[in-house]
């Protein structure tokens, strides 16, 4: 078997194993174990294979590379399925106490087997119409995610959010539409074939645009977010941490595969401009948004916006240093915000809530929960010797590079008010004096809550100490987007044309 | 052909948006499945209107003629569609539900979460 469907019959089996085992929780949660541990198993030797003999595909059906369907795997998305398997392995190891009975036996472990089934296919599909079906997949497995419980907030949440990201597909349908009409065909490869010999303008110019938008959308850049602060904070933490790490991460994600392969912003000035200022502007209005709310959820939740314009401002830059640091931002990016959410679940469970002004004194009452709070937090905003640190200063490296220093002074300022707000968490939530009853929690009970979270701070220090390598092998993922040479001889066979 | 149906995309696009800002919202879901019809027309008209043959090889020559019709844009219509139909049938549901949940349609009310 090719390795790069290893991952996908992984899921497809514990979807459907997951679906007949209905109203069957326990063995749902176990199926959902062996099949995450399977995935990440065949993601690491995706990844080792990738890393050995260059980028791999698999046509289905045989048929060659334009006509058929194909899933092609580089090593931004061997490293990001990766990501994606540890995550669902955190999530799933979280939701043994944080979530109601009732709520499991609505689904819970279905729907996150097939949204991420449909993040892990996002993540290596070769072709651009099959990237909207997967896409439309974690979309609809999200949407119900979002949506179960059936509180009034989260009926209202659910509502904004569809609506925003409907809106989103339709322009992603319409820019596929112009694709083939005008270059004739949808494959991801190819159609960076056809781009090299041609200008971008016209229709193409156009699809390109509606391209940008409909990913923007669902990566919530500037213009775009509006349906992230009013959605993301209101169900239960386990699934916002897991919506935070991977969902605007798979926009992020599309963004950079397809301005790098089909339509490479070197050729298309004008995009890459636009998605400078808007990738500026959403570092800036995210973080500034934060400071104005004022329970923990709300504000993390609008942090991610702010995060995501910085993978996209490495994405504007365009360097193979800038990708590659976009590329570690964004591995960086989603151990730290998920790992946070996490923490304010069990600051929810052990208080009650997480509105900042009726929490207090869980330095004293929670100590080992505070220092864990604080390597994520620090981490988030880029303090020495953390991995944020470093996501940062590569992004910022690449911007002295290209002596853009307006870039720069957003990196640094941002990263300034984002300290802003974690200590503004640590104040009210850790610092100042108790204000409500705290409720124990038993040892057993414990290690669900607690493995997730010690699990992501140490990656994220290893992250830190092992920085070097890391950003090495990402470098290397930037340069593979960026001359997608070795990618178009994976996908359309050896002659290299 | 194509100028027709440019313009009756253009008239259905122009109808669906205007719905979809609409304040209640069985309009806006109204306005979502105009949008998603005309996006599917988008694809059938992008991919050109000629009358041609059905795509089946001739035993007797072995290969197409190259006067054949391109069969990938009805099926990528059609995967369309589908996908189309999941997403209202959901909102559909959602509306339901938020309508019994708060009472009202009105989306200028559904200002809780923000």
């Amino acid at each position: 078997m090719n390795a790069v469907m290893g991952p996908y019959i992984f899921l497809i089996g514990a979807s459907i194993a997951c679906l007949v085992a209905w109203g069957r929780v326990r063995l749902q949660f176990w199926i959902s174990c062996i099949g995450n541990i399977a995935l990440l198993a065949s993601a690491l030797n995706l990844f080792r294979s990738v890393y050995q003999n260059g980028p791999q595909s698999i046509q289905l059906g045989n048929w060659p590379a334009p006509f058929g369907i194909t899933f092609a795997v580089d090593l931004f998305s061997s490293m990001m399925l990766i990501v994606a398997a540890i995550l669902s392995l955190v999530t799933l190891c979280f939701s043994v106490h944080s979530i109601s009975e009732q709520h499991k036996r609505m689904g819970f472990y279905f729907l996150t087997n097939v949204m991420l089934l449909g993040v892990c296919a996002a993540f290596s599909t070769g072709d651009l119409f099959n990237l909207y079906v997967c896409f439309e997949l974690l979309l609809l497995a999200s949407f119900v995610l979002l949506s179960l419980g059936k509180t009034k907030q989260q009926l209202e949440a659910s509502l904004k959010y569809v609506v925003i990201n409907f809106l989103g597909s339709i322009c992603f349908l319409m820019a596929l539409a112009l694709i083939y009409g005008t270059m004739g065909s949808l494959n991801m490869a190819h159609l960076s074939l056809i781009v090299q010999d041609a200008p971008i303008d016209g229709v193409e110019l156009a699809a390109a645009f509606l391209l940008m938008v409909a990913f923007s959308i669902k990566a919530s850049l500037f213009p775009l977010f509006s349906w992230l602060p009013a959605s993301y904070h209101t169900p239960p933490t386990i699934v916002t941490a897991f919506f935070a790490g991977l969902l605007t991460k798979v926009g992020a994600y599309s963004l950079i595969k397809v301005f790098t392969l089909v339509f490479p912003l070197n050729k298309l000035p004008e995009i890459a401009w636009v998605l400078w200022v808007m990738a500026i502007l959403t570092m800036v209005i995210g973080v500034l948004g934060a400071v104005s709310k004022f329970t923990m959820k709300k504000i993390l939740s609008v942090h991610i916006i702010s995060q995501v314009g910085y993978i996209i401002l490495g994405l504007a830059l365009f360097t193979p240093k800038a990708i590659g640091a976009a590329v570690f931002y964004m591995i960086h990016n989603i151990f730290a915000k998920t790992n946070l959410f996490l923490i304010s679940g069990i600051t929810e469970r052990y208080l009650g809530t997480d509105d900042l002004s009726r929490t207090g004194g869980l330095f004293k009452l929670a100590p080992f929960l505070a220092f864990l709070f604080l390597i994520s937090s620090l981490a988030l905003a880029g303090i020495p010797p953390l991995s944020g640190f470093f996501a940062k200063l590569f992004i910022a490296q690449a911007a002295v590079d290209l002596e853009d220093w307006l870039s720069l002074l957003a990196i640094f300022g941002v990263s300034v008010l984002t300290l802003f707000s974690m200590i503004k968490i640590w104040n009210e939530a850790f610092w100042k004096k108790a204000e409500g009853p705290f409720r124990e929690m038993a040892w057993k009970e414990s290690v669900s809550w607690y493995s997730p979270v010690v699990l992501l701070a140490t990656i994220l220090l290893l992250m830190g100490v092992y920085s070097a390598e890391l950003y090495d092998l990402c470098y290397e993922a930037g340069s593979q987007l960026f001359y997608p040479e070795s990618y178009l001889r994976a996908v359309l066979g050896e002659p290299a044309p | 052909m194509e100028l027709l149906y440019s313009v009756v995309i253009a008239v259905l696009v122009g109808c669906g948006m205007y719905l979809f800002l609409q304040k209640t919202m069985i309009r806006l879901i109204l306005g979502a499945i105009i949008l998603s019809n005309a996006a599917n027309l988008i694809i059938l008209t992008a991919a050109g209107l000629k009358s041609r043959k059905a795509p089946i090889i001739d035993p007797a020559n072995g290969s197409l003629t190259g006067f054949e019709a391109d069969p990938l844009p009805q099926a990528l219509i059609l995967t369309a569609i589908v996908i189309g139909f999941a997403v209202i049938a959901f909102l559909l549901v959602l509306s339901r539900e938020l309508y019994r949940a708060k009472g009202t349609q009105g989306l200028s009310k559904m200002r809780d979460t923000e």
